[in-house]
């Protein structure tokens, strides 16, 4: 188990508001890491931070020991970092395939001046990247409603469509904002399943998620964060137990339920 | 019902395509050539502010700005060099493609209202550099005598040769266009347009897609300008000032943001209205204004979405069919910033 991303001391505030505090973890291969906490807790605020959204006051971002530290947004779908946003971003007036080719649109090799006429790089790099838009595509079970305009899809798609498009982009790590958010109980525990199943595709997953049932069934390690700061961490078992979370949660002198 | 509008669109378009190359053969007026090659200058012009306002989703309001350096760089490179109409072309190209490049690195990660403020400066600026340049640029007195080109040895003088010409560059930047349009180019673009911090999630830098976009728009007016410096043989400061870039502004608008063929139909629309309301003078302006309104208001182009709706739903009702109109999904968060909930 070898820490594939690794957050040190990680701080930022906003005004007089630390919205991370001191924060450290890391994110190993072949693992699910939930990332919990209450409501404005700074959960997205770290995956804005990890993505170049936010610049950090403080703290240290290594991928595979290599510093990436506040690299400008677009840099970081390049080195492997792909996220999808608490508020689905789709592109929703674009059909859903070319959400995805946007993802993509890093791996596709030809230059800007070959979009201007048919010429062979462009055909070649089209061709590929269609054929690869369609396996994800497939994946994420979107592959009939390929030619549908994104803004057209029900919510729970859309959402689908989002994780589709940040797979596309070949990432190794994969940064989900509560992807079940708005889901009913049946969608939530498929969806819980889907998320585990892209350890096939990438190397380690970070889900910010508040449906308890779904982060302690397919995470392998959790965080916990309350007021920016990390309150606990741990494989599921122990945190569940760990009385500063379920006060951090339920108030002061709440047991364990 | 996309399957039809397609393959309407593309009759349509097939048919006008051939009305222009049939056009030379009626032996018009002189008058009515001149008119129409004008017409043809203003779409290429239309096209490429269309591409900053429509592709980009940025306001540009110094547009002829590109159109004068075009027109400048063909004219001086023919009288001082007389190079062959390929090499001006060219040079033409890069030139202005340059300023378009140079208008764009001030812009930074600026939008909006910021953009339209440094694109009408830089107009003003490059216009008063014509004005007062007077060692190259003669000042005021403008440039004369800038003789028509030559294409493979055919001199293009007749006003129908030069006709078929405009044409040409009309139709070979409209195509290139839809090329792009179609490409991972236009994607980013569009996706850039839609949502720019999306895009940069994807790995789209936006400034780098600011400056192609300006740099391919400075190279399509500049080949607007090298239309113009060749058809009237005599260009001066005041052809390519503001007034100018607001014209194009209103052809842009009233074809459609984004939408190349619609700026293609007002660019002509635009041009021969004022020409048949001469008889009316007194009115002319009045009218053409309370046009203008009318199209904009109605509608935000006129070939692009709402014609062509029409004439779908007319064909469906024809049939008996009623179309389903699928709601889009009310999204939240659209216009939240990043940090969520
Ligand atoms: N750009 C910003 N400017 C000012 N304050 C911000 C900004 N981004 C986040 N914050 C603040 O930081 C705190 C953490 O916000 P964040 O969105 O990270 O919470 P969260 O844990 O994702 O909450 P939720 O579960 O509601 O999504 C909040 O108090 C929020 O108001
Ligand atoms: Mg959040």
């Amino acid at each position: 188990m070898t820490a594939l991303l690794e957050v040190s001391n990680l701080q930022i505030a906003f005004g007089g508001l630390v919205a991370v505090q001191d924060l450290s973890f890391s994110l190993r291969k072949g693992e699910v890491t939930s990332l919990i906490g209450p409501n404005g807790a700074g959960k997205t605020t770290v995956i804005n931070l990890l993505t170049g959204f936010y610049l950090p006051d403080q703290g240290k971002v290594t991928l595979n020991g290599q510093d990436i530290t506040g690299f400008p947004a677009d840099r970081y779908a390049k080195i492997g970092l792909a996220r999808t946003f608490q508020n689905v971003r789709l592109f929703s007036e674009m059909t859903v395939l070319d959400n995805i080719l946007v993802g993509m649109q890093h791996l596709i090799p030809y230059g800007v001046l070959q979009s201007f006429f048919p010429n062979p790089a462009k055909r070649r790099g089209e061709k590929d990247a269609l054929r690869q838009a369609k396996r994800i595509l497939d994946r994420v079970g979107l592959i009939d409603l390929c030619a549908e305009k994104a803004g057209n899809l029900p919510y729970g798609l859309q959402r689908k469509l989002e994780i589709g498009r940040a797979l596309a982009s070949n990432p190794s790590i994969l940064l989900l904002d509560e992807p079940a958010a708005g889901m009913d109980p049946q969608e939530t525990h498929e969806l819980g399943e889907f998320v585990r199943s892209l350890l096939k595709d990438v190397d380690a997953i970070l889900m910010i998620e508040h449906d308890m049932k779904i982060v302690m069934r397919i995470s392998d390690q959790i965080v916990v964060i309350n007021y920016g700061k990390l309150i606990s961490m741990g494989p599921p078992a122990q945190v569940q137990n760990d009385p500063v979370v379920l006060e951090a949660y339920l108030g002061k002198g709440a047991t364990k339920c | 019902m996309k399957k039809r509008e397609m393959k309407l669109s593309m009759v349509i378009k097939v048919v006008m395509l051939v009305i222009a190359l049939l056009i030379p053969l009626l032996h018009l007026k002189n008058y009515i050539m001149r008119i129409l090659i004008t017409a043809g200058i203003y779409m290429v012009l239309g096209m490429s502010l269309n591409l900053v306002m429509g592709i980009g989703g940025m306001v540009s309001l110094g547009q002829a700005v590109f159109y004068g350096i075009g027109a400048y760089t063909a004219a001086l490179i023919t009288l001082k060099f007389g190079w062959s109409l390929w090499a001006v072309v060219l040079a033409t190209i890069v030139i202005s493609a340059l300023s378009g490049f140079l208008l764009s690195i001030p812009m930074g990660r600026g939008t909006g209202r910021y953009v339209a403020i440094i694109t009408l400066g830089y107009c003003e600026i490059v216009n008063l550099i014509l004005i007062n340049w007077e060692s190259l640029t003669r000042g005021p007195a403008g440039l004369m005598n800038i003789p028509r080109p030559t294409f493979f040895g055919y001199p293009l003088r007749s006003s129908s040769s030069y006709y078929y010409f405009v044409l040409a560059c009309v139709l070979i930047v409209y195509t290139a266009i839809g090329w792009m349009l179609n490409s991972k180019l236009g994607r980013n673009l569009k996706a850039m347009k839609e949502d720019s911090v999306a895009a940069e999630a994807m790995g789209i830098n936006i400034f780098r897609q600011k400056m192609i976009v300006f740099t391919i728009s400075g190279a399509v007016g500049g080949i607007a300008g090298l239309l113009y410096a060749f058809n009237i043989g005599y260009i001066d400061p005041t052809n390519f000032t503001n007034v100018e870039s607001l014209a194009v502004v209103s052809i842009v608008t009233v074809g459609g943001l984004g939408n190349m063929f619609g700026t293609i139909i007002a660019a002509f629309g635009l041009t021969v209205i004022p020409e048949l309301l001469r008889g009316f003078s007194e009115y002319r302006q009045v009218i053409y204004g309370t046009v203008l309104l009318v199209i904009v208001l109605l509608d935000h182009s006129i070939p692009g979405t709402r014609l062509k709706r029409y004439l779908g739903e007319q064909m469906d009702r024809v049939k008996g069919r009623f179309r389903r109109k699928s709601a889009p999904m009310e999204r939240n968060g659209k216009y939240d910033s990043i940090i969520g909930s």
